[in-house]
């Protein structure tokens, strides 16, 4: 029942939260324009006036796109190589926002300021990051033992390719389990260092853990519930590309706006998600 | 002076030789074929024995051999293959590494006796020679001209030279029975054995290939005997092979032959009795695991040996092997043998797959691959098509394996992309999809140095790994260059012709060349010069590299005469005015590789007027002008996309009018993917 509530309440909770989403959102806008720039400009300065690259827009044409990347090889090259630092950006961007999203949905009718959000981001920052890495080790020691044994029959004679296929595919599937089960285990971390307001991460993480486990039945209940959600998403987008041929200006900004329109959407259920595990939570603390 | 005297010699006895040898092999009785395709210049009978415990196959031999040459042979060169994998000093192990560790996963051929049928013994002019002269390593490592192992013995083992006491006469046939014990590798290489599985091929003392002034072009009188290099393929003469076959009774068979009959022993083992007529190579395969599935095509017999988890995936190999008898027999010749064996190995013994043994090949896939991948479809095309050039016309895959690598790779690209469809042969998936020939030409002009070797020259001196992109991809790229200049009618017909003319006959290089000139020559005059020996000294015997590029497309407005005119007071002062709409126009051309090719280039002016200019190609630059009342929009070299050799298409043309929408459409793509990897690196923070 708590479960179901938490499902049902988690679609006013998003609808209420298109301020924050667009914040979001804008902010992840602003870096990805930031590195798209540079890279349009390269293209444009590469393809703009020859006739070749015209072929890429009816549908993918690999001479066109093989010759292009070889042609400016170097400088695409150069780009790529100093993409590791943004990664790191977008995994501490997204540890950033935690804050002010808990922050959200743990007062959702009170008024959103950009002041209040900022705040609540940066001052749990550091012990989300703390989190973050701790859970990324757990998440590297179990694709290990996840991937190992598979690996290992790899190099055994009379293994077919069927067999190894079929294993790493239950490898996959069980990593997955685990993943969700983690992020679990993480999101409900971050709720208990947020009310409690301490710094004692290894602690909250044991504590969320077994409190996961205790509520594992009803936590998968509402996830699987949750992720129909973008599952459907990701199909229309799939149908939509995969019938439309972008060849005019106005089809591509009309892609453009699809897929600005998707990752907003992408975003606010994010928020959907954090807010479902959130009153799950609460639910609980009011019934003990 | 001698040599031509000697060839002429050999042009005129040929006939009669000719006709000798037709009688010699008619005395072998027609059971598959209705006739003899070849002049089966060898025949092999064996008596074999497959032990799966020992994993030997031992027994004896029985080799005929006429001599098709007007020279006095006082010796014979045999293959041993096996020898490759005798130990670390092969120069097969020498030009790779070596990957064997255990006693039993090396493999040798040992001859255990040799003698004629008339019982003299050879085994005292039985030595091993290193016709290539030289290991990579080895040339290194000692100054020695012909390496030898400490106790004197040669290192690489696979090449036994056999001195007869008396020569066999022109036209003469020599019987030679060898008993011989061939112990298989582990299945690493092409051949051996995985656990139970048993993929035999190159396992017998093979008999090299004599040539003759007369029997192609360029041939000198000699054994055309080489090392087993690492990336070498090979060289036989088309022969009869009928083998006797013990193996156990519990073993699926698949062989290169048909059966003739089958007998079971009655002590676990089955007896039987293989026929192959007119194939260069004779190969083999035993398992437990196979599931045989057969069908037909025409005339052709298809046999599929699958793996159990393989098996969903038959229809597509059977299709693809169809697809490739059909397209073939229309556009070069009929596939002359009524069977086709087709083998898929286990995982374990995938160092078998991706080969070919004229009427058997292997196939290569991977459980769980989308349809949209083409790998099966593409190997069984590939390695069915070599029984033409390999099989059939039996080129020297030693010396010159463009005819044989390259030339099936060109006809792969043709029919996977005519059967799975242009731009979507190889790869077919929603987001990508790449043809074969794009595949062929992306993989050549994608290497690191697409100048790094010609693809004339023996298959073991393309350095840095670069056999396969050369032969393979480049061959393939300018042979489907050729095939749009010359249209791919008169493509069709040089290929008919060279099948109709060489089937069975091994030719050259230069025998191919001499069909192309005549058939284009035939077909289009002089519109490609004298002949196209230039094409080939630029894309088989040389590593030029083709690069047109659009420099620059320029118009300014013309004006008319200006200026000060006349002398002292006659002179005369006349305003710069333009003339009405009228510009000259600039297209800058240049050539930026070394190769020349005939270039059409495509004008087109802001009017809509098109006009196609033609360029030798032959200046390093050269500009067009034009003066006309309107601007050129845009210009195109090679608008036909013709010359797939061309290293950049990008710079092919310049367009005044920019066109940002490509980059529009890449940019916000990329943008979505840089949104897209923040929120799944969002799942780990």
């Amino acid at each position: 029942m708590k479960a179901l509530k938490s499902y049902i309440y988690s679609f006013s909770l998003s609808w209420n939260s298109k301020k924050i989403s667009s914040i979001i959102y804008l902010a992840y806008f602003c870096i990805a324009l930031l590195l798209t720039i540079p890279f349009y400009k390269l293209f444009v300065s590469i393809s703009e006036h020859s006739l070749l690259p015209a072929n890429l827009l009816q549908d993918f044409d690999a001479t066109a796109f093989g010759d292009l990347i070889r042609d400016s090889g170097k400088a695409f090259q150069v780009y790529f190589k100093g993409f590791l630092p943004w990664v790191i950006v977008f995994w501490l961007m997204g540890t950033l926002f935690y804050g002010g999203i808990i922050a959200w949905i743990s007062n959702p009718n009170g008024t959103l300021r950009f002041r209040l959000f900022l705040d609540k981001c940066t001052q749990y920052f550091w012990r989300f990051v703390r989190l973050a890495f701790y859970m990324l080790v757990i998440q590297a020691i179990v694709a290990l033992l996840i991937y190992v044994l598979p690996v290992i029959m790899i190099g055994k004679e009379g293994v077919t390719d069927q067999y190894i296929v079929r294993t790493i595919s239950i490898g996959i599937l069980i990593h997955l389990v685990f993943l969700i089960t983690i992020r679990l285990i993480a999101d409900f971390a971050r709720f208990g260092l947020y009310q409690k307001n301490h710094h004692k991460v290894l602690k909250e993480i044991w504590i969320s853990a077994k409190y996961v486990f205790r509520h594992l039945g009803s936590l998968w209940m509402i996830y699987m519930m949750w992720v129909i959600m973008p599952m459907v998403l990701v199909v229309i987008f799939y149908i939509l590309r995969t019938t439309m041929t972008i060849d005019t200006t106005v089809l591509i900004v009309g892609l453009f706006v699809l897929q600005q329109i998707f990752i907003w959407l992408k975003i606010s259920l994010r928020i959907q998600k954090q807010g479902m595990y959130y009153k799950y939570y609460i639910l609980c603390q009011v019934e003990d | 002076m001698k040599k031509p005297s000697n060839l002429s010699k050999a042009r005129a006895m040929l006939p009669f030789f000719l006709i000798l040898l037709f009688v010699v092999s008619s005395t072998n009785a027609q059971v598959i074929l209705e006739k003899a395709l070849s002049d089966r210049t060898t025949s092999y009978k064996m008596d074999v024995e497959l032990d799966t415990d020992a994993k030997t196959v031992s027994g004896d031999l029985i080799l005929t051999w006429t001599n098709p040459s007007l020279d006095t042979v006082s010796d014979l060169q045999f293959h041993m293959y096996l020898n490759a994998f005798k130990n670390s000093k092969s120069t097969m192990f020498n030009e790779g590494s070596v990957f064997h560790r255990d006693e039993d996963d090396f493999g040798f051929v040992d001859v255990n006796s040799i003698h004629t049928l008339d019982g003299k013994d050879l085994s005292a002019g039985v030595s091993f020679i290193m016709p290539d002269q030289k290991n990579h390593f080895q040339e290194l490592r000692l100054s020695e001209e012909v390496p030898t192992m400490p106790d004197g013995s040669i290192q690489d083992e696979t090449v036994m030279r056999v001195v007869l006491d008396e020569g066999v006469l022109p036209g003469e046939s020599i019987q030679v029975k060898i008993s011989f014990t061939s112990k298989l590798p582990d299945l690493k290489k092409r051949t051996g054995f995985s656990q139970n599985y048993f993929f035999v091929a190159q396992w017998f003392p093979k008999l090299a290939v004599y040539e003759y002034p007369g029997m192609k072009s360029g041939a000198e009188s000699g054994w055309n005997c080489h090392q087993f290099h690492r990336s070498s393929e090979f060289y036989a003469n088309h022969s009869l092979y009928e083998i006797d076959l013990t193996l156990p009774d519990d073993y699926i068979l698949g062989s290169g032959g048909m059966v003739m009959a089958e007998e079971n022993l009655g002590n676990g083992k089955k007896k039987v009795s293989l026929r192959a007529e007119d194939i260069v190579d004779f190969a083999w395969t035993a398992s437990k695991d196979y599931v045989v599935v057969e069908d037909q095509w025409k005339h052709v017999k298809i046999r599929a040996l699958f793996q159990a988890e393989h098996l969903y995936q038959a229809e597509r190999h059977i299709n693809a092997l169809k697809e490739a008898l059909a397209y073939l027999d229309e556009h070069v010749g009929r596939y002359p043998w009524p069977h086709a064996t087709l083998i898929d190995p286990p995982t374990s013994g995938q160092a078998a797959g991706g080969m070919e043994y004229t009427t058997l090949f292997t196939a290569g896939t991977a459980y769980g691959l989308p349809k949209g991948l083409r790998m099966p479809e593409l190997v069984t095309i590939h390695e069915f098509g070599h029984a033409y050039f390999m099989g059939i016309l039996a080129t020297n895959e030693f010396d010159e394996p463009w005819m044989d690598e390259g030339m099936n790779t060109y006809w792969e690209t043709r029919i996977m992309d005519h059967v799975y469809g242009d731009k979507h042969g190889v790869i077919d998936l929603p987001f990508i999809h790449i043809g074969d020939k794009e595949f062929a030409r992306f993989t050549y002009v994608g290497m690191n140095n697409p100048k790094i070797a010609d693809a004339y020259r023996p298959s073991w001196e393309f350095p840095h790994g670069s056999y396969g992109s050369v032969i393979y991809q480049k061959t393939a790229t300018w042979l489907n260059t050729l095939e749009r200049m010359i249209s791919t009618e008169t493509m069709d017909e040089v290929f008919k012709t060279y099948f109709k003319r060489w089937a069975f006959k091994h030719p050259g290089t230069q025998d191919f060349i001499d069909v192309v000139n005549e058939v284009v020559t035939e077909h289009h005059g002089d519109r490609f010069g004298e002949n196209l020996d230039w094409y080939f000294d630029t894309f088989l015997k040389d590593d030029k590299t083709v690069d047109y590029k659009v420099i620059s497309v320029s118009s300014r407005r013309v004006y008319q005469d200006a200026g000060i005119f006349g002398k002292a007071d006659s002179k005369l002062f006349i305003e710069q005015e333009s003339e009405e709409d009228l510009y000259r126009s600039t297209v800058a051309l240049e050539r930026l590789g070394e190769a020349i090719v005939p270039v059409d280039i495509l004008i087109h002016f802001e009017d809509g007027t098109e006009i196609i200019e033609y360029w030798n190609g032959k200046d390093r630059a050269k500009d067009l002008i034009y003066e006309r009342s309107s601007r050129v929009e845009w210009a195109c070299i090679d608008p036909e996309m013709k010359i797939l050799m061309d290293t950049n298409l990008l710079n092919n043309s310049v367009t005044t009018k920019a066109n940002k929408k490509p980059a529009l459409k890449y940019g916000s793509k990329f943008m979505f993917l840089i949104q897209n990897l923040m929120q799944l690196i969002s799942i780990f923070s």
